[in-house]
């Protein structure tokens, strides 16, 4: 009984020591009761204060000597509780192998380092000491510490003050208890602080958070005070600290999650792993996108095409949501393909002197350029090529579907450049019933002689033109901007509008052909003027 | 309204100053000689805050713009990069560092981050090894004043951010400016939130803030009340062809942290000229507001005016007059004339680039799809515009402005019109459509009646159809489109002028609701169209009885009519344009209210499409 109670105050000397030598002891225990509650959130507090400056005390070889007898004193304050009113839990006390923490000090913000902002106050602590209650990781003390053999309190404390070597055993005890202390200051961190820690850009660690809940927590807090920089590195926790089916679906129960860890992905140019999230969120229009956009980022040509084909197969043709843009990639493919051997045979050609490219050079390579650009190209060059050639324009309409409008426009636009009038005209002639002709313009003459303005066309075809514009005051107008005399005259002789007529007449110059037809107009005794 | 006694405006020259300050004390915790990188999108604003004189006096050798295609960097044996937060900023960064490491070069490393430092910045510095051998920092520059009435955060990224990838790493920013600024001007009574971010920044602002509700004295501080406004809730505005001088300037050469460059087309000059626009310069402060009518004429007459003070010097009749003339009168008459010829210039500028491109025809269309109406001809406009292969984001501004007044475009000719697009400017736009569906100015009109479709879509739908039918209403709800034609562009009645009264900034609008109602109430029948809903807190109740504060979600408040609270904040997430700027500033002259208008960036209809599109290949 004598050796028991020996080994009993032995033990609580021990305990004490080490706890207030490290002021720490587990605050989720079981064993903590009601009344201390309140005293322990006091002492949590002011232990809290000094954490920073013993931090770098616990070590795995030192002893720290200084702490041990300053604990040695307080230990004096404290009355023992007898050995029966040692709780016996169940609970299993802390491993020995807790990894050390901080492994990976990702977040741990390493600009900052250590801040000793609150110092140590050692009145304070006295203060708390004989309110600490024991916890239950004694009972384990009792198996720990049998084996430092019975010796008397009186051995023991010399040995204690006077070498670090005193007790091997106790010596490991200490950091052993120290590793265990440390983890339950951790744990004072709740989710709520270390997400302001981080909103206010103060040191903080997602590493004590261990249970997926308390991970959650974490989150969930992110999410609710809206700061993304806070969601993203909670997510990027989560993920190398859970597995991945876990993490996905924790991430798919969170909207705003997922955006986040899409955003980082997209901005860590990890683009595998985005296409997977995408897919794995069926968000297939997005996947697509995304795969066609690494398509287009190829730099060469020819990989370009294979990387469309290959992404078309792939991500377009089989999701019915996305066939019209199944269509539009098929295009861009078709594009390229056609563009590349145009560029491959006329570039040769224009090297060898080709006189069409002396003629008119070209600026740009073909490649890469859009559609319509293309279109107007082969227009320019290639306008009479036969239909089962690349460089056909009409083929080209035909594979893309253009529209009349679209096709008129710019082949249009590059018959008038060329000068190509009776091209123009083939291009305006339609056949109707019984093989008679009409000319007319799917984009109506006014755009036409929009058009041949444009590209600075003779007045005479301009002119030609003109009179095919449907009503007479908007022929007038079309007319007049364009400063087409002829065809104003003719209108307002056609008008019947003597008036305006001689207005502009007047401002015509002298001896021009539209003056003189004014004139011709105005002297003329067969026209029935307007009154 | 009578107008109040008017303290004017809160003085944010102290930003200027505390900016300073604190960049100064980062640029000395490295003593001694040191190479500064800067980030080039931070170079404007550093300009505005800290002179290169100043630089040198701390130490600074050599100034670097940071190239993230270079591998490696010379210079002496310490360097402070001054960078935003990004990633690919960092890998280049710890690109220097290796390459120094590699030939055994010892160099001091400090990178400041503005205004903060990231967490997946700080990852890609520790995956390349490289944490050990840097100091991070951070230089929380905010607000950049541009003017006495207007602060940008200069962040144009935050829009795309933001609306299009839901990324809320700038909500801190913004909610950090604002605790930042209320520590100077004391805090604001009164806060409106408009829109989902707005309410973010909200809830962030008080987190940070913590407020003390007792002994608050809200009539002393300096800003009666603060509405923040969402961008999404307003796409229209941006959108619209600016007329006002201001704006034209943006529109036309790019007004970049309140800078411009004339290049010599403008000056008549063979050197370029940067020009400083704010309220300092007395000529350009009398004509930033005008309607783009009204700005020539007033010009002319202005150098009129300043030709006959030049003549006095003929008059001049004792040699000390004309000493008195050369020493005080000739050297501001100078800097007159040169600062008049630039803006006549620059106008010149305008109007040859609008008389030339069809600008009237395109106006008509913009404006008749405000109005909703002749919706067949302005499609065959568009079209047009795509068989001329007329400048791409203009056409697209119209695509565009179709979607977003007719709630969508009906599917065949959403169809149509993007299949024309992608033909006639290349078929990379498809990312660009994708991107505008996703942050809802480019609807398939389709899209909101699937049913049945994965989550996102079926939320992209319901953005669809929030928005649906959202325009028109808005419009006849708040009277945006005024039924007179007959506006007097001279002499303003209303903050339509500043689109040749053809509509009303919808932002603006809202802002003038919420002032003159003191609140939502009553504005429910609006509200209900405006994404992301509204909120409003209310501050100084909770100061008279000595209580937390009082979260008033009926947007009840008893307002004070002490001039404090006539000094409204008007914080724009995600940019705002000038004639926005313009319209509030007419606003407050009309209703006696102090605006100040702050921004995540200044925008305009080009710069905020661009920055959501995909580039072309070429």
């Amino acid at each position: 009984m004598s050796s028991l109670r020996r080994e009993s105050q032995d033990e609580e000397e021990y305990w004490m020591k080490s706890r207030v030598n490290k002021s720490k002891f587990n605050l989720f225990d079981d064993n903590v009761t009601v009344e201390n509650a309140e005293e322990l959130a006091k002492s949590k507090k002011l232990l809290t204060q000094f954490e920073d400056d013993d931090v770098d005390t616990v070590n795995w070889d030192d002893t720290p000597v200084s702490s041990v007898t300053e604990s040695s004193a307080i230990s004096g304050h404290v009355v023992p509780p007898s050995a029966s009113s040692l709780p016996k839990s169940a609970s299993r006390p802390e491993s020995r192998n807790v990894p050390p923490y901080m492994t990976h000090s990702r977040s741990q913000s390493e600009s900052f380092g250590v801040t000793g902002r609150v110092s140590f106050t050692p009145s304070s602590l006295e203060s708390v000491t004989p309110t600490v209650q024991y916890s239950k990781s004694q009972e384990k003390l009792h198996s720990l510490t049998s084996s430092s053999s019975a010796r008397s309190l009186e051995d023991e404390i010399p040995s204690f003050i006077s070498t670090s070597s005193g007790s091997k055993n106790l010596e490991e005890e200490i950091q052993y208890l120290k590793r265990a202390l440390k983890k339950a200051r951790e744990l004072k961190f709740s989710p709520e602080d270390t997400i302001r820690k981080m909103i206010l850009g103060e040191p903080y660690s997602l590493e004590v958070f261990r249970s997926k809940e308390e991970k959650l927590q974490l989150l969930d807090k992110a999410i609710q005070v809206h700061d993304g920089n806070a969601i993203t590195a909670v997510i990027l926790f989560l993920r190398q600290t859970i597995k991945p089916s876990l993490f996905n679906l924790e991430l798919q129960r969170r909207p705003v999650a997922i955006n986040h860890y899409l955003s980082y992905l997209r901005a860590h140019y990890d683009f595998k792993e985005l296409g997977d999230v995408l897919g794995m969120l069926n968000r297939t229009e997005e996947a697509a996108i995304l795969k066609y956009k690494q398509a287009i980022s190829a730099p060469d040509v020819r990989g370009k095409m294979n990387a469309l084909r290959g992404c078309l197969k792939a991500h377009f043709i089989h999701e019915p949501d996305l066939a019209h843009e199944a269509n539009l990639v098929e295009q861009h493919a078709a594009l390229l393909e056609r563009q590349w051997p145009i560029e491959d045979t006329d570039s040769k050609s224009e090297a060898q002197g080709n006189p069409l490219f002396r003629q008119f050079p070209r600026k740009v390579s073909i490649l890469n350029m859009p559609l319509i650009t293309t279109l107007y190209y082969c227009c320019f060059y290639h306008g009479r090529d036969a239909e089962n050639l690349l460089t056909s324009p009409f083929a080209i309409k035909k594979q893309h579907q253009l529209s009349d409008k679209q096709y008129v426009w710019t082949a249009l636009s590059a018959r008038s450049r060329l000068k190509q009038w009776t091209g123009i005209e083939e291009l305006l002639t339609a056949k109707g019933w019984f093989g008679s002709t009409k000319k007319v313009s799917v984009i109506g003459f006014d755009k036409v002689c929009e058009i041949l303005h444009r590209t600075s066309a003779p007045e005479e075809i301009l002119s030609k033109y003109l009179r095919m514009i449907d009503g007479s005051e908007r022929r007038l107008n079309i007319a007049r901007k364009y400063k087409c005399h002829e065809v104003v005259v003719e209108t307002l002789v056609y008008l019947r509008d003597r008036h305006e007529l001689q207005v502009y007449a007047s401002k015509l110059p002298p001896g021009s052909l539209g003056l003189r037809n004014a004139q011709d107009a105005l002297r003329s005794s067969t026209i029935k003027w307007k009154t | 309204m009578a107008a109040p006694s008017v303290k004017g405006f809160p003085d944010f020259q102290r930003l200027k100053i505390l900016a300073k300050d604190e960049f100064t004390s980062l640029l000395d915790q490295m003593p001694g000689r040191k190479d500064l990188v800067i980030d080039g999108e931070l170079m404007k604003p550093l300009d505005r805050i800290a002179s290169v004189s100043l630089l040198k006096q701390r130490g600074v050798d050599k100034i670097f713009k940071f190239d993230s295609s270079l591998k490696s960097m010379h210079g002496c044996e310490q360097r402070i990069y001054l960078v935003r937060p990004r990633m690919t900023t960092m890998k280049a960064i710890a690109d220097h560092i290796n390459s120094d490491r590699n030939i055994n070069f010892k160099r001091k490393y400090s990178i400041i981050f503005v205004p903060r430092k990231l967490h997946t910045c700080l990852s890609v510095l520790e995956y390349e090894g490289v944490m050990g051998c840097v100091t991070v920092s951070e230089f929380q520059l905010d607000f950049v004043p541009l003017d006495k009435d207007v602060l940008s955060l200069e962040l144009p990224e935050f829009l795309k951010s933001f609306y299009l990838e839901n990324d809320q790493t700038w909500i801190h920013t913004v909610a950090k400016s604002l605790v930042r600024l209320q520590a100077l001007s004391g805090e604001i009574g009164h806060v409106y939130c408009i829109g989902r971010g707005a309410k973010m920044v909200n809830d962030l602002m008080n987190f940070l803030m913590k407020r003390n509700s007792s002994e608050q004295d809200f009539s002393r501080h300096e800003i009666g009340s603060l509405i923040l406004i969402d961008r999404d809730v307003d796409y229209v505005t941006p959108l619209c062809s600016q007329l006002t001088y201001e704006g034209l300037l943006d529109e036309t050469f790019g007004i970049k942290c309140g800078t411009i460059e004339f290049g010599p087309e403008v000056t008549g000059k063979q050197q370029s000229a940067k020009l400083l626009l704010n309220s300092d310069d007395a000529i350009f402060e009398d004509v930033r507001n005008r309607h783009f009518s009204n700005v020539l004429g007033y010009l002319s007459s202005k150098a009129k005016s300043l030709q006959q003070d030049f003549d006095k010097r003929h008059g001049l009749k004792s040699v000390g007059d004309m000493k008195d003339f050369v020493a005080n009168e000739l050297r501001r008459l100078k800097e007159q004339k040169s600062v008049l010829a630039n803006h006549i210039g620059a106008c010149e500028q305008i109007l040859g680039k609008k008389t030339k491109g069809g600008f009237e025809d395109y106006l008509q269309t913009e404006h008749s799809l405000l109005e909703g109406s002749g919706l067949r001809d302005n499609v065959n406009f568009i079209e047009e515009l795509l068989f001329k292969q007329d400048n791409m984001l203009k056409t697209l501004k119209l695509i565009c402005l179709l979607s977003l007044t007719q709630n969508g475009i009906s599917p065949q000719t959403y169809k149509s019109l993007k299949t024309q697009y992608l033909q006639s400017h290349g078929f990379e736009q498809l990312v660009t459509f994708s991107n505008l569906k996703s942050l809802g100015i480019v609807t398939d009109q389709e899209t909101g009646s699937q049913a049945g479709t994965p989550l996102n879509k079926v939320a992209s739908g319901m953005a669809a159809m929030t928005r649906r039918s959202t325009f028109q209403s808005l419009c006849k709800k708040l009277s945006l489109i005024p039924k007179s034609d007959d506006i007097d562009l001279k002499n303003p009645t209303d903050m339509s002028y500043v689109f040749s009264g053809a509509y009303t900034p919808l932002s603006c609008k809202l802002v003038e609701q919420v002032l003159t109602r003191g609140g939502f109430t009553g504005m429910e029948e609006i509200t209900k169209y405006l994404p992301g809903g509204v909120h409003s807190e209310n501050h100084v109740k909770a100061s008279k009885d000595h209580s937390t504060p009082v979260k008033d979600k009926s947007g009840k408040s008893a307002r004070q009519d002490r001039p404090v609270s006539k000094v409204v904040l008007v914080y724009f997430l995600g940019g705002c344009t000038y004639s926005e700027i313009t319209a509030l500033r007419f606003l407050g002259k009309l209703k006696g209210y102090i605006f100040v208008i702050a921004t995540t960036a200044i925008i305009n209809s080009s710069t905020m499409l661009e920055s959501v599109m995909e580039k072309p290949p070429i």
